[in-house]
């Protein structure tokens, strides 16, 4: 928002600054790093449940690497630090990471102003860094087109908006499509992309509410909705919100078609019950699908490593985080096969000349130098479309919700 | 060593060794301090400047807010705010940063702090959800929850400020700058008129408010300082972190700030910068704990908050008074009253010889249904002892309060040195020349004898908020002979071996010449004395009447409640006798005492005299 | 007409949680003149317990009824522990932090042990909204104004007709005077908590199977509630009530016709504007104070 504005004079200010920035930093990244992973994560707070996925599928993928021999001879390590969800202390803990505990690279959380607060302080210290949730546009394409060191397997808005709105047209009859948001970063970033979208599309949003986090009854904006003669709603929230959000539509009675962002995992499902019936999320990955060798053996190794927190595959509560936390780490791991040292930005240019097969998708090349847009290694032919089906997340093809009305 | 020496020398050390931290590594010759402790530091320093603010608050002032991190949240967006979408330069941001949190505080306190303190509390509280809230949904202003990011990199003489060693740790070096102007304001408020002033007024409200401070004026002052400086710790972030948003500055943050004051010891110099420290580092350190160290957290402030309910700088200072074992026993108390040779001056300031200093015609208070004083006239000729008794409940201290404007009158009029007085307040009478004393002693507990007595002379203060902030010769020269006349009371009343006691450690008897000493430290021209003999010797009244008398002699007028026969006898010159809340006898005392109606209001009751009922008066806690 | 017969509805039974809230803010203050800021993890406690009895198996009424008791004992723990020794003074505000920090501490537990995800609290009342026409109430919804009514004519009955309820009325008029004729002021206190986290966990009870138990439910409800209770003057039972109501349908409908996402900071705004306008709260009596 704000880099459009006076992008000119500032932002080439801004990056000779960082130019600057960076060159004065370059004592410190001229020395080896360690081969440790630093991750800035929720682990207490009301989202402290993606930090424990996260932490589940990074450190398993970690032991499977080091069980066969580690990276360049060294096993790697992952170290932690808790954000609190609050961006000053992502900015701490990214601190701490790259210049105390010198890791070789930093591993993003879910939220996405701690991703953009990260913007400079990375630059500055010259620290890779890998985002496997937070899938704001802005934290990948910088508004002054200059991002050197933050990179994602993960989703973006800009292209899951679209998506979205492509599966709301394809299912919707009327084409009365609305957009329901949490009030948080996500959700108030996506609304540009959203309203991009739908023009791209041909599609006038017939209605777009918001709510925020911990509200417990949105019958007003779902009344709105509803008589405004809406058919589809395009979700973009998390668990908890929208079970109450789903619960205010059976009190007033109405059942619009809902496509979802990522937000709604198994959690949902089991609080709402049946009501999750028939709800379509986009994702990257579903573990209760048919899996691939690669997949079931990830998803043994992270049932036998955490017995208490993963015994079914209904218990990968973040599916394609986890999934993209598996890729990242390899990705990383591959990198730094290809960089030869433990070096960031040696790590830093190996990324683009990564080659590999994941479980989400064929990473070939993982990513582009120089083209922001592809610094981002999930494209959307990877997006999926999964649906709820007798309170599982299933792949829509598993359900009986796969064939398109139109 | 002299007792300053350890401060000075403290103080001289954390600068010495906030001026050398960023060059550590030169000397010991390693990669440290990296720009992650660089950063730990600073951003401690950040938040002890909010917490000095907010000490101010607590410390001081005795009103809580919830909503601290809300106002340096304010701070650092009106900095962000004017830098990305005005042009501003660093400086002139920085003073918006400060004035509007600042302005801010005053239009929340000013309505609430006259009602309840907890008023104040809970308006933080909103004002801190309102603000998230704004903030998050003003999408095209404040970014909404996704914040301000590329905020210009602020100059300063053409130097980009940042805490690298290219610019010379700049932005280092200038909030070190802020810190200590932080603390240097901190200090000059606690040794100052305003300090004390705030410190009495959330001890006594009623005595305060009888020595000339006006309630409300301290309390929206100490919390626009206190906002003031949550604005620069913010305005300072947002130059720092060149990134903002509403979730660094929610109620959990604020909760934070209260913590860090309180830990560190509220009220203490030092408390800000020690809660800071530990709690800030305590965040840090805790980080292996992962998921429990939340729980951790809190579990360390309930620990410290048992262990030292005071904080660690005010518990320390207990146990070192402790340890030092200052008894009380070594004080030598004083022979009163010690009429010295400059009590004079202080006495002096006498109204008018021979006209009337108070007088009330049909003056009536009635609560609800309650009449409490009925048409009462009476007149205090100027320079007299005018004793005001009668049975329990017949209305005398409601005249005292009426008179000092603490009960407004419901009719009748009231003239007070010739001038007609319609519903001023407590301070405007008390500057006016009006002081009394309470029936229940109502001293400032935890001051010092002497900062009791210098609580009294608030008023008659000449340098203005700058001047005393600054410590000009002029401010420090008034100071100095306030300090003389303040010690000179003491030496009035026998208490100058206990002027650095805290006033609550007095015996009874001498908690009641501190206060007599206090009421005359405003200069007053009336002095109101609310059953000043209950409670002592035989021997202290003595002594106390032959205080009275000598100040009436000096040409101050004294109006005495008193239940204590013998006493009215020695010292009045008119006595004015009330039952039911009417004048049943009005003369000299001896003409009083033969008056029938007096003896059978009186004698007719008996025992219950000569006792003030405390639980009639038992303060119900607003 | 029929959003308005919705945001009436579903304001009554939002605004019966802020008002139970709010009713135990009131008993713990007439008490105490101090509360406990944990007391919106009292209300999630009644919640979360529930379901974690129910997982071992334990019917939802024992579930719930066990939780209620094991989080009025919590409460009472609370004032013995953190708020009487922190509230000696006249102007004490020891008790302010000592109970946030426990309040920490139980939501972080809590957090840790039962996880960051709400879960369903199940109950027969929340499967099938009753409709009138185009609106909708879950019974489990209306159940909460119900229990309001109960709650507070039980709560008056007890004040006036009780020794007990007695004493705790002569400790809140004069606690020194209570004292002096034999009234255990400690034990009357301690017993009001109990009876303010009896209030507290079957709010939590009652709302938790529409809105789901998670261990950050309870926040900014204990918030609202102290507000509504300061607003109301918090020195009358059936004003915290009134105003408990008041502000729940006020929030619907701020919602239906103004802004859903600025809620807050609307319904913020009116309650600091009201406590300007009316300083004794809405409810309060005019004090004087004694000299």
């Amino acid at each position: 928002m704000t880099g459009k504005l006076g992008f000119g004079r500032r932002g080439a200010a801004l990056f000779g600054l960082v130019a600057m920035a960076a060159a004065a930093a370059v004592p410190a990244r001229a020395q080896r790093a360690e081969p440790c992973i630093g991750a800035s994560w929720e682990l207490t707070g009301p989202l402290a449940n993606q930090g424990l996925m996260l932490r589940i599928a990074v450190e398993t993928a970690l032991d499977k690497i080091n069980a066969a021999g580690g990276v360049l001879g060294r096993p790697l390590r992952l170290v932690i630090y808790d954000d609190v969800g609050e961006p000053a202390r992502a900015v701490d803990n990214g601190r701490r990471i790259g210049e105390r505990d010198n890791c070789v690279v930093m591993f993003g959380g879910a939220r996405t102003p701690n991703a953009i607060a990260l913007r400079e302080p990375l630059a500055e210290m010259g620290l890779p860094w890998i985002g496997a949730i937070s899938a704001g546009t802005g934290v990948i394409e910088h508004p002054n087109g200059r991002n050197e060191w933050m990179f994602r397997v993960s989703m973006k808005d800009r292209w899951v908006t679209q998506y979205l709105i492509e599966q709301a047209k394809a299912r919707g009859p009327s084409g009365r499509i609305a957009f329901v948001y949490e009030g948080t970063a996500w959700g108030q970033g996506a609304l540009p992309d959203i309203e991009a979208a739908a023009r791209r599309a041909g599609v006038t949003l017939a209605g777009r509410e918001t709510f925020n986090i911990g509200d417990q009854d949105m019958s007003a904006q779902m009344i709105r909705l509803r008589d405004a003669g809406v058919d589809t709603v395009v979700l973009w929230a998390v668990d908890r919100e929208s079970a109450n959000m789903l619960r205010s539509m059976d009190r007033i009675g109405w059942k619009p078609r809902i496509v979802s962002a990522w937000g709604l995992t198994t959690a949902f499902a089991r609080a709402v019950g049946p009501l999750a019936e028939g709800i379509m999320v986009a994702g990257t990955f579903n573990w209760n699908g048919p899996l691939s060798p690669a997949a079931q053996a990830a998803f043994d190794a992270m049932k036998a490593k955490f017995p208490d927190r993963i015994r079914t595959t209904a218990d990968m509560e973040q599916p394609s985080a986890m999934a993209n936390a598996w890729d990242a780490v390899h990705i990383i791991a591959e990198a730094l096969k290809i960089a030869g040292s433990y070096d960031r930005t040696r790590l830093r240019d190996a990324f683009f000349r990564v080659n590999y097969t994941g479980l989400v998708a064929d990473y070939r090349p993982a990513l582009i130098r120089g083209n922001q847009e592809r610094m981002d290694a999930v494209l959307p032919e990877a997006y999926k479309l999964q649906a709820f089906h007798n309170g599982m997340l299933m792949p829509i093809e598993a359900t009986p919700f796969a064939t398109r009305t139109n | 060593m002299s007792p300053r020496a350890g401060p000075r020398i403290a103080v001289a050390l954390m600068v010495a060794a906030l001026a050398l931290f960023p060059w550590t590594g030169d000397v010991l010759d390693t990669r440290w301090p990296t720009s992650y402790e660089l950063r730990l530091v600073i951003r401690a320093m950040i938040l002890a400047i909010v917490v000095i603010g907010l000490n101010i608050l607590v410390g001081f002032a005795g009103l809580v807010s919830l909503g601290q991190a809300a106002l340096m949240g304010l701070g650092g967006h009106v900095a962000a705010l004017l830098a990305l979408r005005a042009d501003f330069p660093f400086a002139a941001a920085m003073v918006f940063a400060v004035a509007l949190p600042a302005m801010m505080g005053a239009v929340l306190a000013f309505p609430t702090v006259r009602v309840r303190p907890l008023y104040l509390t809970v308006i933080t509280i909103a004002f801190g959800f309102v603000f998230v809230n704004v903030l998050r949904e003003w999408v095209g202003f404040t970014g909404g929850a996704s914040g301000l990011a590329s905020i210009p990199r602020p100059t300063i003489l053409g130097e980009p400020l940042m805490a690298v060693r290219r610019t010379g740790f700049n932005l280092y070096y200038l909030i070190v700058l802020c810190l200590l102007l932080a603390l240097w304001v901190q200090w000059a408020l606690a040794r100052s008129r305003y300090g004390r002033a705030m410190r009495a007024s959330s001890q006594s409200e009623n005595a305060s408010r009888a020595l000339g401070i006006n309630i409300v004026a301290i309390r929206t002052l100490a919390f626009a300082i206190s906002a003031g400086f949550a604005g620069l710790g913010g305005g300072l972030f947002a130059n720092l972190a060149l990134f903002i948003n509403y979730e660094t500055f929610t109620f959990s943050a604020s909760i934070e700030l209260l913590l860090m004051t309180i830990l560190g010891g509220s009220g203490t110099l030092a408390g800000p910068l020690v809660g800071t420290t530990v709690l800030f580092t305590a965040s840090q350190a805790l980080q292996g704990l992962h998921e429990w160290q939340t729980f951790a957290y809190g579990l360390l402030l309930v620990l410290v908050l048992f262990l030292m309910p005071q904080g660690i700088v005010g518990g320390l200072a207990a146990l070192r008074r402790r340890l030092a074992g200052r008894g009380m026993a070594e004080r030598r108390t004083g022979a009163w009253p010690n009429f010295v040779p400059g009590f004079d001056a202080v006495a002096s300031e006498r109204d008018a010889a021979g006209q009337a200093t108070l007088i009330t015609r049909d003056l009536t208070l009635r609560f609800g249904g309650l009449t409490a004083v009925n048409r009462v006239g009476m007149e205090v000729a100027s320079g007299t002892v005018h004793a005001l008794i009668g049975p329990n409940g017949a209305g005398k201290s409601s005249v005292l309060n009426v008179v000092s404007g603490f009960y407004r009158a419901t009719s009748g009029q009231v003239s007070l040195f010739g001038e007609t007085l319609a519903g001023r307040a407590p301070h405007q009478l008390a500057r006016a020349g009006v002081a009394r004393s309470f029936q229940n002693t109502e001293l400032f507990a935890t001051m010092t004898v002497l900062e009791n007595v210098l609580v009294g002379c608030h008023s008659r203060y000449r340098a203005g908020f700058f001047a005393t902030i600054l410590r000009t010769p002029r401010f420090r020269a008034e100071e100095r002979g306030m300090l003389a006349e303040a010690r000179m009371l003491l030496e009035v009343v026998g208490l100058t071996g206990f002027a650095e006691e805290q006033a609550r450690n007095l015996p009874f008897g001498h908690q009641r010449r501190l206060e007599i000493a206090r009421a005359l430290a405003p200069r007053p021209k009336l002095l109101l004395l609310d059953e000043p003999a209950a409670g002592l010797t035989h021997g202290e009244i003595e002594e106390l009447v032959a205080l009275i008398r000598g100040l009436a002699d000096r040409g101050m007028t004294v109006i005495l409640v008193e239940h204590h026969v013998e006493m009215i006898m020695a010292v009045s010159d008119r006595v004015t006798v009330l039952d039911h809340g009417e004048v049943i006898a009005d003369g000299p005392p001896a003409q009083v005492q033969a008056d029938p109606r007096v003896i059978e209001a009186y004698f007719g009751r008996g025992a219950a005299q000569g006792m003030p009922a405390a639980a009639a008066h038992a303060d119900v806690p607003a | 007409m029929e959003a308005v017969i919705q945001y009436l509805l579903t304001g009554l039974s939002v605004g019966s949680v802020y008002a139970m809230m709010g009713l135990g803010f009131y008993v713990m203050w007439s008490a105490a003149k101090a509360v406990n800021f944990t007391y919106g993890d009292i209300f999630m406690l009644g919640a979360v317990l529930t379901v974690v009895l129910m997982d071992i198996g334990i019917g939802l009424l024992p579930a719930a009824l066990l939780a209620i008791l094991a989080s009025a004992a919590g409460a009472a723990a609370i004032e013995r522990g953190f708020v009487r020794p922190f509230n000696r003074e006249a102007n004490a505000i020891g008790w302010m932090l000592t109970t946030i920090a426990v309040g920490t501490m139980l939501e972080s537990s809590t957090t840790a042990l039962f996880g960051s995800n709400p879960r369903m609290l199940p109950s027969p009342l929340a499967q099938e909204p009753i409709r009138l026409g185009g609106a909708g109430i879950y019974p489990q919804e209306l159940l909460l104004p119900a229990a309001l009514v109960v709650v507070t004519a039980a709560l008056e009955l007890f004040y006036r007709r009780t020794l007990l309820g007695r004493a705790m009325r002569a400790v809140a008029y004069n606690r020194t005077a209570a004292g002096l004729v034999g009234i255990d002021a400690d034990r009357i206190t301690l017993i009001a908590f109990a009876l303010a986290g009896v209030l507290g966990a079957l709010a939590g009870v009652l709302i938790g199977p529409v809105v789901q138990a998670s261990s950050t439910m309870g926040a900014i409800i204990g918030l609202k509630g102290f507000m509504v209770a300061i607003i109301a003057g918090i020195a009358n039972a059936r004003g915290v009530v009134i105003a408990g109501l008041l502000y729940g349908v006020t929030e619907k409908f701020i919602e239906g016709y103004l802004s859903t996402a600025a809620r807050d900071a609307i319904g913020f705004t009116l309650m600091v504007l009201l406590l300007l306008l009316f300083p004794q709260g809405l409810f309060g009596k005019k004090e004087f104070s004694k000299v």
